[in-house]
């Protein structure tokens, strides 16, 4: 059996009264690509705040390589190989592609003390590398902000893959993206994260993307996970046809 | 290419040229000035370098890092007021002394950074100008140390620097080096993640920035900075008086980040020299100066957000860049 990267366990979140995140259990092999899926209002992006650190932990565990990290801020989870990209493009809009990449590289190789020496150099030729790989390499020397969204995107996994993470959660990467460009950039993340033995746990409202990346689909509902199978078995489920796939939509 | 672009980098040619010109040239009017000037602009010349100083120690917290102290002048102060006991009442030497008013300044901005840079703007504002008026009420409560309202007078910078020449000479090399050193902070990796933290705090935290410990770097070391042009002031004015802390002198240094710009590290370069120039021009003429000058920061605000700088830079540059 093939060892868990990361295992949830009675994981619940509150915000006021209202439950968003309902006891869920769960648990992640390595290597494997997983769909969060379920309706809006489901609490998708909520589970991956938890996973994450951008949100406190008070109810529930989270172990992560066999760490509890439940307790750890968003930047020390960073550190142990957690990475993220949002569900909206989430870069630093002032700085250049290059500064977008060379920032997390500097803060991987625990450099962004130096109080003395030039940044604009500093770690250049891996930047350019990721840059490249993530097909941005004749924009190097422009500013995030003037970039089209779709290489917005491209970029914000470029960020989130400097950390070279064991675990990269993608909170609907093709969202915003144009229908035509969205194959192109669904291959490059499949790829990336083949290639680099990464695990990875997607959210996605695109089906078609879910059911031909993920290896297992966990399916949420109302805040509590409904399902969890193969994504064939998903497809026949009658709970998850009822809430989600297909007849009664709910949120 | 057609007419109007080839015009555009003709213009932007021109551009560069005049703004990698303009520092040496600033410098070497600076570097002359004393063979050509009397005691009088000397005096002038080293308030502006003071106050530029002040100003730039500020912009690294509210340029670079985003965050606007309005009690900055608080650490500007107890630098001052720190040098000057150490120097008059306790007889240490100039260097001791100038040391140990960096070090409160320093020690001070840690401790009020510690508790305020967690805060949101809104509170981070309040919590930096309720300290500051606090050190203000401190001062001119405290006589016995402070000489309070009546000032602590009686200062004396070390005997080869009691000339003005010689003082001007020392601050103008105190200046350039603090200066230059917060060009370097600005463009290093802390500068360029500071900046990150700045525009995107959650997006550096998701990528392993600890964002409250930039953030309390970058106000630790823009007190200390502030400290320095303190203990200038101090030994400048032979004396340091209840002011200095007071919101007026928080809010002059903001005004000449405002002027110049915020986004340009020789936003308060440029900022700090037109205020100190137009305040003293506009109070020859008419002692309601803060009106006029006042009206004239309405109008940059209104025409010109990004400061006057941006009249000859174009857009401010990307982190990390000036």
């Amino acid at each position: 059996m093939t060892e868990a990267i990361l295992s949830v366990s009675a994981l619940s979140h509150k915000f006021g009264r209202r439950t968003v995140i309902d006891d869920i259990s769960l648990k992640v092999e390595k290597g494997e690509f997983r769909a969060i899926i379920g309706p809006n209002g489901a609490g998708k992006t909520t589970f991956f705040n938890l996973l994450t650190g951008a949100l406190a932990c008070r109810h529930g565990e989270i172990t992560f390589r066999n760490s509890r990290i439940s307790n750890l801020s968003a930047h020390e989870r960073c550190r142990l190989g957690v990475g993220r990209t949002f569900q909206i493009s989430n870069v630093f809009p002032n700085a250049t592609v290059a500064q977008n990449i060379q920032i997390p590289l500097l803060a991987r190789e625990r450099r962004n003390w130096q109080l003395l020496s030039r940044a604009c150099r500093m770690l250049r030729d891996e930047a350019e590398e990721l840059a490249g790989m993530v097909g941005l390499s004749a924009s190097m020397n422009k500013v995030a902000s003037a970039l089209p969204y779709g290489d917005r995107r491209r970029l914000e996994l470029a960020i989130a893959l400097a950390w070279r993470p064991a675990l990269l959660l993608l909170d609907e990467p093709a969202c915003g993206v144009s229908l035509q460009e969205r194959p192109a950039l669904m291959n490059l993340v499949r790829s990336i994260v083949r290639d680099r033995g990464m695990t990875a746990i997607l959210v996605e409202h695109d089906m078609d993307i879910v059911f031909s990346m993920a290896d297992r689909i966990s399916v949420l509902h109302r805040g509590q996970l409904i399902a969890e199978d193969a994504p064939e078995r998903i497809l026949k489920n009658k709970e998850v046809q009822d809430v989600y796939l297909g007849g009664r939509h709910d949120g | 290419m057609n007419g109007v672009e080839l015009q555009r980098q003709k213009y932007a040619g021109m551009r560069t040229s005049l703004e990698r010109l303009s520092l040496p040239f600033v410098v070497a009017v600076l570097l002359v000035l004393p063979a050509f000037s009397g005691t009088a602009l000397l005096l002038q010349v080293t308030s502006v370098l003071i106050f530029v100083l002040f100003a730039c120690s500020l912009n690294l917290l509210v340029g670079t890092a985003g965050m606007v102290s309005m009690g900055h002048a608080a650490f500007f102060a107890i630098g001052g007021y720190t040098a000057g006991i150490c120097a008059r009442d306790m007889g240490m030497s100039f260097p001791v002394a100038v040391a140990l008013g960096v070090l409160a300044s320093t020690a001070a901005a840690l401790l009020v950074g510690s508790l305020s840079t967690r805060l949101s703007h809104a509170y981070f504002i309040m919590l930096t100008l309720a300290f500051g008026q606090l050190i203000h009420a401190l001062i001119w409560k405290w006589r016995a140390l402070t000489g309070g309202d009546d000032g602590f007078v009686g200062l004396q910078p070390p005997p080869p620097l009691q000339s003005v020449e010689a003082y001007y000479w020392f601050t103008l090399a105190a200046c350039l080096l603090c200066v230059v050193i917060l060009w370097r902070i600005t463009v290093s990796p802390f500068g360029v993640t500071l900046a990150a933290v700045r525009d995107n705090p959650s997006r550096a935290s998701a990528i392993g920035i600890n964002v409250y410990r930039f953030r309390l770097a970058a106000f630790v070391m823009s007190g200390a900075f502030s400290g320095i042009a303190g203990i200038l002031q101090a030994f400048f004015s032979r004396g340091m008086f209840p002011d200095a802390a007071n919101f007026s002198t928080s809010a002059n240094a903001l005004v000449a980040i405002l002027l110049g710009g915020s986004q340009y590290f020789f936003g308060p370069i440029v900022g700090g020299m037109i205020f100190v120039i137009a305040r003293n021009l506009i109070a020859e003429v008419t002692p309601y100066w803060p009106l006029i000058l006042g009206l004239m920061i309405c109008l940059i605000a209104v025409y010109r957000p990004d400061g006057l700088l941006r009249l000859v830079r174009g857009k401010a540059p990307g982190v990390g860049h000036d």
